[in-house]
């Protein structure tokens, strides 16, 4: 057989198959997963006496009904929670993300650091979000944060900073939460976001 | 003689020694694809660069640099232990790129987190926190490194004839995959700490230090029993074998990933990373020793017929052919050894010499015969 008959519109024939093989496990990868995902929704719902440890000997109390998309339910899980973890909580449209990290300084200071890594962020992305002044936020164990409102074009929420002591170190626990989702969801569940944010506390 | 050379030729085309690796190939879709996928994956890790430069460029530079030098040294080891009929630099550079771009950007970023998130959806956030990461990568990770081999083994299917190839050039995958990850973590370990490029150096270092057991392990043992289970005209198929070892390579990634989870918050939590790490080096090790004797087979018969001209002595041959202790002890028995290492390597320049010729008596080939020659009166 010549090697023009060995060919299908110029491709060899025994090249076929596997080349194939790999670009359908692309396909699979890069596109029907994240699919299927995109259509899937959370219902991993919290329940009334969970407690979701946010990083090492930090907690806070979910809401109910909310469901738990990243994170770890004290006393749920193998692996220990380190000192820089992200826990996210959705309820429908609306997320309340939590991140955690070792960091020296003043809750003023963490949510100055927090917005020049945002701006950095929004630059490279090419979106935009507008931000209100800084307000005091406390939380019910009496840990002083702060905190700033912004308005993206389809998103609004807020930003909240705390800084935790951690007992025998010198560096405390920086806390970043963020509050994001449509204007109307993140109204309507007000109360939620409020008192889960109050509920953070250190158990050290 | 003629035996000899009848085998010297077979060794040289069973082998694929000397053979040039050539990308571009129009006629075979394997070219086309690998193309495609090198692109998206390009656009899809350029972009996430583009990010990490704007916010955490000090994290990301610091990756680039150290797992620049991390990458270089591998490379060093991987092709000092390919040291018999050895994979083309350009097969080697095509794997690298694979690993670091294609599996990574067109398969990895995007598939990972889909399965990730579907693990929290069906079985919830804790075990996903647990668990997600050892019953995600291994899979996705795993089939992604390898269907570059299976691309590259259609490219270059006279070039890749042992699983000892497959070894290599699954580890050159794995090791391009590896640190094209280990950057990303670099800056995303400053992003998880508000910037702090400070985390990005402990990421480093802890990545540094586990980066034996690493993907260029897993990729290595998957590449050979990928090659096990098609076969070659030298090696039958063994299909059990080589599915055995593709599972194995899934199975030494999982345990690792699942390290912290197996370990749980005790004291017997900080030595089960130790003990997994061991094992998938034992693993390694095993599959090395399993795959290289035929490589050997092949420098025997290649250069057998050089005994007999009195170009290199049998001593020398069972040096050149032999394993790395073999050698060393060959060279220690010598009196002068710097001598002994320039005459063995000029042998061995002589044996890529003639496989390059098709094992022919060329002009090349006299004149790295009368280089040997000069290394011994020297």
């Amino acid at each position: 057989m010549t090697s023009a008959g060995r060919r299908v519109a110029g491709i060899d024939r025994g090249t076929v198959k596997p080349a194939l093989l790999v670009l359908a496990l692309a396909v699979l990868m890069g596109i029907v997963l994240p699919s299927i995902d995109s259509e899937t929704a959370y219902r991993d719902e919290v329940h009334s006496g969970d407690l979701a440890e946010v990083a090492g000997g930090i907690t806070l109390v979910p809401t109910p009904g909310w469901d738990l998309a990243s994170g770890a339910l004290v006393g749920d899980t193998r692996s220990p929670v380190g000192s820089t973890a992200t826990t996210q909580l959705v309820d429908g449209s609306v997320s309340l993300e939590v991140r955690a990290a070792p960091f020296e300084g003043t809750p003023s200071a963490l949510l100055t650091r927090v917005n020049e890594i945002n701006d950095d962020l929004d630059h490279a992305r090419g979106s935009v979000a507008a931000t209100t002044g800084r307000y005091v936020v406390t939380t019910r164990q009496g840990v002083v944060g702060v905190a700033e409102d912004f308005v993206g074009v389809d998103k609004q929420g807020s930003i909240v900073a705390f800084v935790f002591g951690s007992r025998g170190q010198s560096t405390g626990e920086g806390v970043e939460i963020v509050v994001s989702g449509p204007k109307g969801p993140v109204s309507r569940r007000r109360d939620d976001i409020v008192a889960m944010i109050r509920s953070i506390r250190t158990v050290r | 003689m003629s035996t000899l050379g009848d085998d010297r030729r077979r060794a040289i085309e069973h082998s694929g020694w000397g053979e040039e690796f050539r990308l571009v190939q129009p006629h075979n879709l394997a070219f086309w694809v690998y193309c495609l996928l090198v692109i998206v994956g390009a656009v899809v890790v350029s972009g996430q660069i583009s990010i990490a430069a704007a916010a955490y460029s000090g994290a990301l530079i610091s990756g680039i640099i150290a797992f620049g030098l991390l990458a270089v040294a591998y490379l060093w080891f991987i092709h000092y232990e390919d040291r018999y009929t050895t994979v083309p630099p350009k097969l080697a550079a095509a794997g690298f790129v694979w690993g670091g771009v294609a599996a990574i950007g067109a398969f990895a970023l995007l598939g990972n987190d889909a399965v990730m998130s579907l693990y929290a959806k069906a079985f919830g956030a804790s075990f996903a926190f647990d668990w997600g990461a050892a019953l995600t990568a291994p899979i996705d990770e795993e089939l992604a490194k390898g269907a570059g081999i299976v691309l590259l083994v259609t490219l270059a299917p006279q070039l890749i004839r042992s699983p000892f190839d497959g070894l290599i050039l699954g580890a050159f995958v794995g090791l391009g995959f590896q640190i094209s990850e280990d950057i990303s973590y670099a800056f995303i370990g400053a992003a998880n700490a508000f910037g702090d490029v400070g985390a990005a150096w402990a990421t480093i270092g802890v990545r540094t230090l586990a980066s034996i057991p690493s993907h260029w392990m897993y990729s290595g043992v998957f590449g050979a029993g990928l090659i096990w289970f098609i076969g070659r005209p030298d090696v039958p198929a063994r299909k059990g074998l080589g599915a055995g070892l593709m599972v194995t390579a899934m199975l030494m990634h999982g345990l690792w990933d699942a390290s912290a989870a197996i370990g749980g918050d005790s004291a017997f939590g900080s030595v089960v990373p130790l003990i997994v790490a061991g094992g998938i080096i034992a693993v390694f090790v095993w599959v090395y020793r399993a795959t290289v004797p035929i490589e050997r087979e092949w420098m025997r018969e290649l250069m057998a017929p050089e005994v007999e001209l009195g170009v290199v002595t049998p001593a020398e041959l069972d040096a050149l052919a032999g394993s790395r202790s073999t050698l060393r002890s060959y060279i220690r028995s010598q009196p002068s050894r710097r001598a002994a290492e320039h005459v063995l390597e000029a042998a061995t320049d002589l044996a890529h010499q003639l496989a390059r010729d098709g094992g022919g008596d060329t002009a090349a080939v006299q004149r790295a015969r009368a280089a040997v020659a000069r290394a011994r009166s020297a």
